[in-house]
């Protein structure tokens, strides 16, 4: 019986803080593990480890190429057999113009969803157009709409679906895991002990969102907001909780930027009690984008009084899975910008936690699959958008859509409303993702023989 | 080396001209890449002296000028010449050539599809695969011509495995279209003896050498981090970093503690060096450390071995392969595996060392320019007999009164292609509107410099080339000795570029015995053995 290969997983990351070209799992790094290829990988991670595959994170598999560094590798993952009775697989996470390739093992990438955008590439960088991947995958595993990725060098990679286990897989509760599962609490009673660094706009600092994650709690700006739901909710549901809009910032098109401009250039949802929690992610090598967007929308708010940036718009990451509970009484709604290529697997994933998406898609586009969200759920893009931005890639023109002021009223409208309504009712329990260590297997058993 | 000299004869036979692109020689500094194009520039030189040009862009670049940046080992006056007009005979005219023109470029492509065949030099893919090193400015000089390049090329060469596979890997170029040619290592015969005069090795305090640009890619900064773990590493030894600052130094720092180091000279920064100089430096040290994260070749580490001093280097990317079983490697992000390699080698024995550094010495000799030229040449010389004999790879008619004489005759007749010596330079600079002909023409000759060929032989004897009658039908013109069709192997070649043989080149027009086709054969064996 051929043995199980080993399994190593990659993905954008800070490479510098790695004290190695590849480390055991639990010596991933991750900023959070809500959203994201963090999520994602650490969601892999888990999974192969109880699917008992032997396997390795590292962050540079681009350094392994000779015999010597492939030794070092099978050293790592303390694999007293040799590489060609193992093989190994390399399992790639992030998106298709980050695609590093691991010399001599089967290359596997993994995408979170697929390119809605027209890309018009200025310049001509092989990765610029976002579909084209390095030769050398094989194959792609895609969580929900088929992926439209080619190679270069020309041929389709051979496509696979992969399990739900790999959305919600680290919210299973199963016996004896050594991390705690999900398990819905009331906020009241996590309150205290929350995990989740949260700081309002006006307090912003960048040293405090370094790349590793922080263990401190949320400010007390937010603190404050927090037992505002819950003294609301105790008296019948007087006050909005929160509106949660994650923002990849490996999207160079993302609608986000121009909600929270739009959001400060009109205050009167913030006076309704509208409060939007910024919550960033693929924010590898980014963080700069980050700082840049919040000192914007700090002085842009500045213009409209205090409040906005103190009292209405926060930036915020989970640390920990056992916080996860809570996140759908603190954000019982959130705001997905539906062109983004990870979009599918971020309302999959908030939809698992009972965070409800409301989606921001283009009527255009092929509409979100069932059981992400609902026609009630979609707010329709109206206006036509170019978004011209510069990067690694060279310089791109991005054709995707907007929304014109009546949408952007309706989506704020309807984004109250449900953070009305979820923060009277009850806290909402997770969904479980039916499949387990067995679907997992069953992915990457193929993967196994070809490697 | 009897490929090469077979290679010069089918040059000769087909009346090719091989274009060589001096854009890396333009460098005022030349490390990396220009030292590559310089190698293979006096390669070219050498062998084929008569069939060999200079091209920048479409502009036509004087042999003397090159030859002269190539004696001077520095682009700063090639680049004046060129662009003030003196070093630039004219443009680059390749529709008058009498046989196939060939286009050979040391790294990226300023231009293509202009010649028959075109070869090129891929160093890296580091832009590609680790653009997160590079400024965005940069990484589009590299990506933006990259495919382009490649689906231009009749045959890629690549500095290493490792870069080969890459290309392979990334970007799915088919394996017959690549050649390994790793770079060599050369050094002046007088550094040594002036070496031995200069330093005493015993009275040297002992060092390691960090050798490279200081730029986030080559991970000085882990030799930091390393030191200021480690600090007892600076009691045992000085560390010597050489190279110029490069792009996004800023985003390495030196920890606090480290600074006194720096102070007291334990940690010291060179800067860039000359030749001679880091020769100097790498022969007098202990070792050498190259901890870099990524590399299409890793020219330091042969550079290091080369003088017999070992070389501490990360397992990344070539390294292991340049560096062979010579070679100390360590995990690139790991400063336990850094300071484990140094003490492992503090610890060997004086005998045990001496090992490492005769090893060091036999696996650098591995890597020479003349054998790397032999790739070059073969792989050349395969494509030259795959084409069409009379035009290269497209059949094109080729009026007879505008073809080329043979090179001799025509530096007679083409007074700009007058060689001129290093020291015969004009001191002043024509006037920008001044044709460069004739400044040239005016010079005064004398003995050209060692890899320049021309104009020592007497001249006279050889007939005046008699300007033939007016154009006629192709089937009329007196031919370029006709040759049979490729061998298989050949023919294969021909059609993994996309050049056909030409309808004209076959048996029953083609002479197979003839000594030509017999050389071809024999190129195209060595080609298939190699």
């Amino acid at each position: 019986m051929p043995l199980d290969p080993i399994i190593v997983v990659s993905a954008p990351c800070h490479a510098a803080s790695y004290n190695g070209s590849a480390v055991g799992p639990r010596a991933f790094r991750h900023s959070q593990t809500l959203l994201g290829t963090e999520a994602q990988v650490r969601i892999a991670l888990r999974a192969f480890q109880r699917s008992r595959m032997r396997c390795l994170f590292s962050p540079v598999p681009e350094v392994f190429s000779s015999p010597a560094s492939l030794t070092a590798l099978m050293r790592a993952a303390k694999s007293a057999r040799g590489l060609a009775e193992r093989g190994v697989v390399h399992v790639r996470f992030g998106p298709p113009s980050e695609a590093k390739v691991l010399k001599q093992a089967a290359n596997m990438m993994v995408l979170a969803g697929a390119r809605r955008r027209g890309v018009v590439p200025l310049g001509a960088h092989p990765m610029a157009d976002e579909a084209s991947l390095p030769a050398a995958f094989g194959v792609v595993c895609h969580y929900g709409d088929p992926a439209m990725v080619r190679r270069l060098g020309g041929g389709a990679p051979e496509f696979r679906h992969l399990p739900t286990a790999f959305v919600a897989g680290d919210l299973h509760e199963e016996e004896g895991e050594a991390e705690p599962a999900l398990t819905a609490r009331p906020l009241e009673d996590g309150l205290h002990d929350l995990r989740m660094q949260a700081e309002a706009f006006a307090e912003f600092h960048p040293a405090n969102w370094g790349a590793a994650a922080r263990a401190g709690g949320p400010s007390t700006r937010f603190r404050r907001g927090l037992m505002n739901v819950v003294r609301g909710r105790r008296l019948g549901g007087g006050t909005l909780g929160f509106v949660a809009l994650p923002w990849n910032l490996a999207d160079p098109a993302s609608l986000v930027p121009e909600l929270l401009r739009d959001f400060v250039t009109f205050p009167a949802f913030a006076r309704e009690g509208l409060r939007l929690v910024l919550l960033p992610y693929n924010d590898t090598g980014r963080a700069g984008a980050l700082e840049a967007l919040v000192g914007e929308i700090r002085d842009r708010a500045a213009r409209h009084g205090a409040a906005l940036a103190e009292e209405h718009l926060f930036v915020a990451r989970a640390h920990a899975i056992e916080d996860h509970d809570l996140l759908a009484q603190i954000m019982p709604t959130a705001i997905v910008d539906y062109g983004d290529a990870e979009a599918h697997w971020t309302a999959a994933r908030l939809g698992c936690i009972g965070i409800r998406p409301l989606l921001l898609a283009d009527p255009d586009a092929p509409p979100p699959a069932e059981g992400i969200a609902s026609p009630g759920d979609i707010i329709a893009l109206d206006v036509e958008r170019r978004v011209r931005c510069t990067d690694f890639h060279g310089e791109r023109i991005f054709m995707t859509k907007g929304l014109s002021r009546r949408s952007l009223s309706r989506l704020f409208v309807a984004a109250m409303e449900r953070a009305g309504s979820a923060a009277a009712g009850a806290p909402p329990r997770p969904a479980r993702s039916a499949d387990g260590p067995a679907a997992i297997r069953q992915v990457f058993a193929p993967l196994a023989e070809a490697a | 080396m009897q490929i090469l000299a077979e290679f010069a004869e089918l040059v000769e036979a087909r009346q090719a001209s091989v274009h060589i692109d001096i854009t890396p020689l333009l460098d005022t500094h030349w490390t990396g890449i220009p030292i590559v194009a310089a190698q293979l520039a006096r390669q070219f030189l050498e062998t084929i002296p008569d069939n060999t040009e200079f091209f920048f862009e479409d502009q036509r670049v004087s042999t003397q000028a090159v030859a002269d940046a190539l004696a001077r080992n520095s682009g700063i006056y090639l680049h004046r010449d060129l662009f003030t007009g003196w070093g630039n005979p004219g443009a680059l005219d390749l529709f008058r050539r009498p046989g196939p023109t060939i286009g050979f470029f040391p790294s990226l492509k300023r231009v293509r599809r202009y010649f028959d065949l075109e070869f090129s030099v891929v160093h890296d893919l580091s832009t590609l695969i680790t653009p997160q090193f590079h400024t965005p400015e940069n990484i589009r000089h590299h990506m933006d011509t990259l495919a382009e390049d490649l689906a231009s090329d009749t045959a890629t060469f690549c500095v290493s495995q490792a870069t080969l596979d890459d290309l392979r890997a990334y970007m799915g170029v088919p394996a017959e279209r690549l050649s390994l040619m790793y770079n060599g290592v050369s050094w002046p015969e007088e550094y040594s003896a002036r070496f031995e005069s200069e330093v005493d090795p015993a009275r040297v305090e002992p060092y390691y050498v960090v050798l490279g640009t200081r730029e986030p890619r080559k991970n000085a900064q882990k030799i930091f981090d390393t030191l200021a773990m480690f600090p007892e590493l600076l009691d045992e030894s000085r560390f010597i970093f050489v190279g110029k600052i490069g792009w996004m130094a800023e985003q390495m720092s030196m920890p606090e503690s480290l600074r006194r180091a720096a102070i007291l000279g334990r940690i010291h920064f060179t800067g860039y060096v000359s030749e001679y100089e880091k020769y100097k430096l790498l022969r007098a040290a202990r070792a050498s450390i190259y901890p870099s994260l990524f590399e299409g070749f890793g020219l330091p580490v042969v550079e290091s071995m080369s003088v017999g001093t070992p070389c501490l280097c990360s397992f990344s990317s070539s390294m292991p392969e340049v560096g062979g079983e010579a070679g100390l490697y360590f995990d690139p992000l790991s400063v336990l595996d850094i300071y484990d390699a140094l003490k492992r080698f503090a610890a060997l024995e004086p005998e045990e060392r001496r090992g490492v550094s005769e090893r060091s010495k036999a696996v650098a000799s591995r890597f020479d320019w003349r054998s790397s030229f032999a790739v070059v040449a073969g792989r050349i010389a395969a494509a030259l007999a795959a084409t069409d004999p009379r035009s290269g790879s497209e059949a094109r008619p080729r009026p007879a009164a505008r073809r080329k004489p043979p090179a001799r005759v025509r530096e007679r007749a083409e007074p700009e292609a007058t060689p001129l010596p290093v020291a015969s330079l004009p001191p002043e600079r024509p006037a920008s509107g001044a044709p460069a002909a004739e400044t040239t023409a005016e010079a005064p000759i004398a003995e050209p410099p060692a890899p320049e060929p021309q104009t020592t032989e007497p001249q006279a004897a050889e007939p005046p080339i008699a300007e033939p009658p007016a154009a006629e039908p192709r089937t009329a013109e007196p031919e370029t000795p006709e040759l049979p069709p490729a061998p298989a192997a050949v023919q294969a070649e021909a059609e993994t570029t996309q050049r056909p043989v030409a309808p004209e080149a076959t048996p029953e027009r083609s002479a197979e015995t003839g000594p030509t086709a017999r050389l071809t054969g024999r190129i195209a064996e060595r080609i298939a053995a190699q």
